[in-house]
């Protein structure tokens, strides 16, 4: 199959906070000569039928590869806006799971990307045994909880601010030991990016895989002394996320839609 | 001491107290809803023996011997922060518990999206009634065709199910948003319980599209055909859940069609049909 031949859709909030990777995607498309549709999940559910009968597999109509990059949409205030706010999501969100097609970060039983769970302390815990071994001790609190001589990264639910230090927040906090400096790999279908940092590019590359993931950020806490250690996994795709980083990501899954063997490794 | 880890106002949580009180069950209640609001916790993952919660009384997590959550916030969005770095923080530390939790987090959450669930149970052998999503009037209305039918939430949200009538249909072109219609079965409904290995199963007779609207439907507690029993033991394992309320159509011919696996089930109406069997289970499996 040739890059001309493809039809697939992108499911993303194109007009809003993935707005840039939404343009950054139609450009690689058209360079690739490839047909690539944006869709919002509301307009996915909109569009696409699933049908189940006793015996037989459910079908998706249209059945096509896909980009799952959905972020959510922001909670509406009006009950029945919410309402249909999660219908839509939870036919969109459905839809994903049951195409037959490839799906980049289709979503699963667990997760609403890969098997990736919502918790991001329980996606450290997931790694595998190898990796999680050297994940950190973390700490949940409703008040800050400084530890005399050791420095901290410090999450404050109130600020949604990340930090080496308690600061003036509210809370709560989820803290943990600091160790090193940090360093941000994203994997994107089959290219990675990021500092050029010994074997983290390939380590990346593996913790994805285990999650499911053809784009995900890890995230690795390099200590001047000691291998590296994950200290996050996500899924986010939205244009803030994504940085300078958007262009490239946008090729690698343009390239990732039009190559079915990649798609499917 | 047993931990009911919820909200006071949520009636299965009041149902559940109230078991443990006429039966001499020691427990603790962590209100999650009043921590999040004016309490303070110290929860570390993986779990130290220090870990706390205090809400209107302190809990010492180290003291319990199993967990019973219902992590169900109640009420407006004031607050958000401190109920999401709560249940942050006790998810995690459930996640790397000691003890027995029900339900575990980790767990499936397919039920919340209605078609991949079906597709999950209907993989797995189980008679599932036929379903479309759509948002054209007139899918609808052919798959209205072809049989009476239902409307059903696509999401987890529960609603009172209602039987699709085709003049709703007529003159429209589409239904302003997917809409999950599934052919109805008629027939009695049986909501199975299951705890650990046990199931506790309660049967309903009404002429009601959706019995739980009937407060004259006739009920009793029944007993599943032994391999049904099985396989709901199985699968509510294999989706990581130890407490799931499993519920059913029986037609003419005695077949069972699954309408849902719930992975949070409001136990305690059927616990009344049951004369407190449910909660008993439960509470037996969190005293290890």
């Amino acid at each position: 199959m040739t890059g001309g031949d493809v039809v697939a859709v992108a499911v993303l909030a194109h007009a809003t906070s993935q707005q840039r990777l939404a343009g950054a995607l139609l450009d690689a498309a058209a360079a690739a000569g490839m047909s690539l549709d944006l869709r919002t999940m509301s307009e996915l559910a909109t569009e696409t039928g699933i049908r189940q009968e006793p015996g037989r597999p459910p079908s998706v109509d249209p059945d096509r590869p896909m980009i799952w990059l959905a972020v959510g949409d922001h909670a509406a205030d009006d009950p029945d806006e919410r309402f249909a706010q999660a219908e839509s999501y939870a036919a969109a969100r459905s839809i994903a799971i049951l195409t037959r097609s490839p799906v980049l970060n289709r979503p699963t039983s667990f997760g609403s990307q890969g098997t990736l769970p919502m918790s991001a302390t329980a996606a450290l815990r997931g790694l595998t045994p190898r990796l999680r071994d050297r994940v950190r001790t973390e700490h949940f609190t409703s008040h800050a909880a400084p530890v005399d001589g050791e420095e901290q990264e410090v999450l404050d639910y109130a600020t949604g601010r990340r930090s080496r230090a308690y600061h003036d927040g509210a809370g709560p906090f989820r803290s943990r030991p600091a160790a090193g400096r940090t360093a941000w790999i994203t994997v994107a279908g089959s290219r990675t990016f990021g500092p050029d940092v010994a074997d983290l590019h390939d380590a990346s590359r593996q913790v994805a895989a285990s999650f499911g993931l053809g784009l995900a950020h890890v995230w690795w806490a390099c200590p001047p002394d000691t291998d590296a250690t994950v200290s996050r996994v996500d899924a986010w795709a939205w244009d803030a996320a994504l940085g300078a980083r958007v262009d490239d990501v946008a090729r690698s899954l343009v390239a990732w839609c039009a190559d079915p063997a990649e798609a499917r490794s | 001491m047993i931990g009911l880890a919820g909200s006071k106002a949520d009636p299965v949580m009041v149902h559940t107290a109230a078991h443990c009180v006429r039966h001499e069950v020691p427990f603790a209640v962590i209100d999650l809803v009043d921590t999040a609001s004016r309490g303070s916790w110290s929860l570390t993952v993986p779990p130290d023996a220090g870990d706390h919660v205090s809400g209107d009384e302190e809990v010492r997590l180290a003291e319990l011997s199993g967990i019973y959550v219902r992590a169900i916030r109640l009420g407006d969005d004031t607050g958000a922060h401190r109920w999401r770095g709560l249940v942050d923080g006790f998810t995690a530390w459930l996640g790397e518990r000691p003890i027995p939790v029900v339900n575990p987090p980790g767990a499936h959450v397919l039920n919340s999206y209605k078609p991949a669930h079906y597709a999950w149970l209907a993989e797995r052998g189980l008679a599932v009634p036929a379903s479309l999503v759509t948002a054209r009037a007139r899918d609808a209305a052919d798959f209205l065709a072809g049989g009476r039918a239902v409307v059903k939430p696509l999401c987890g949200t529960r609603a009172t199910t209602r039987e699709l009538d085709l003049e709703r249909l007529e003159g429209r072109d589409d239904l302003g948003g997917p809409v999950m219609v599934q052919r109805l079965v008629q027939g009695d409904d049986v909501r199975a319980h299951v705890i650990g290995g046990e199931v506790i199963a309660c049967r309903f007779r009404s002429d009601q599209i959706d019995y739980r609207s009937d407060r004259s439907a006739e009920r009793c507690v029944t007993r599943l055909p032994d391999d049904l029993a099985h396989r709901l033991t199985t699968l509510s394992a294999e989706q990581g859940l130890v407490f799931a309320g499993w519920d059913f159509k029986v037609d003419a011919d005695e077949e069972y069609w699954v309408l849902e696996c719930n992975p949070m089930p409001g136990y305690s109406f059927y616990d009344r049909v049951a004369d407190g069997a449910i909660a008993a289970a439960l509470v037996r499996y969190l005293r290890g």
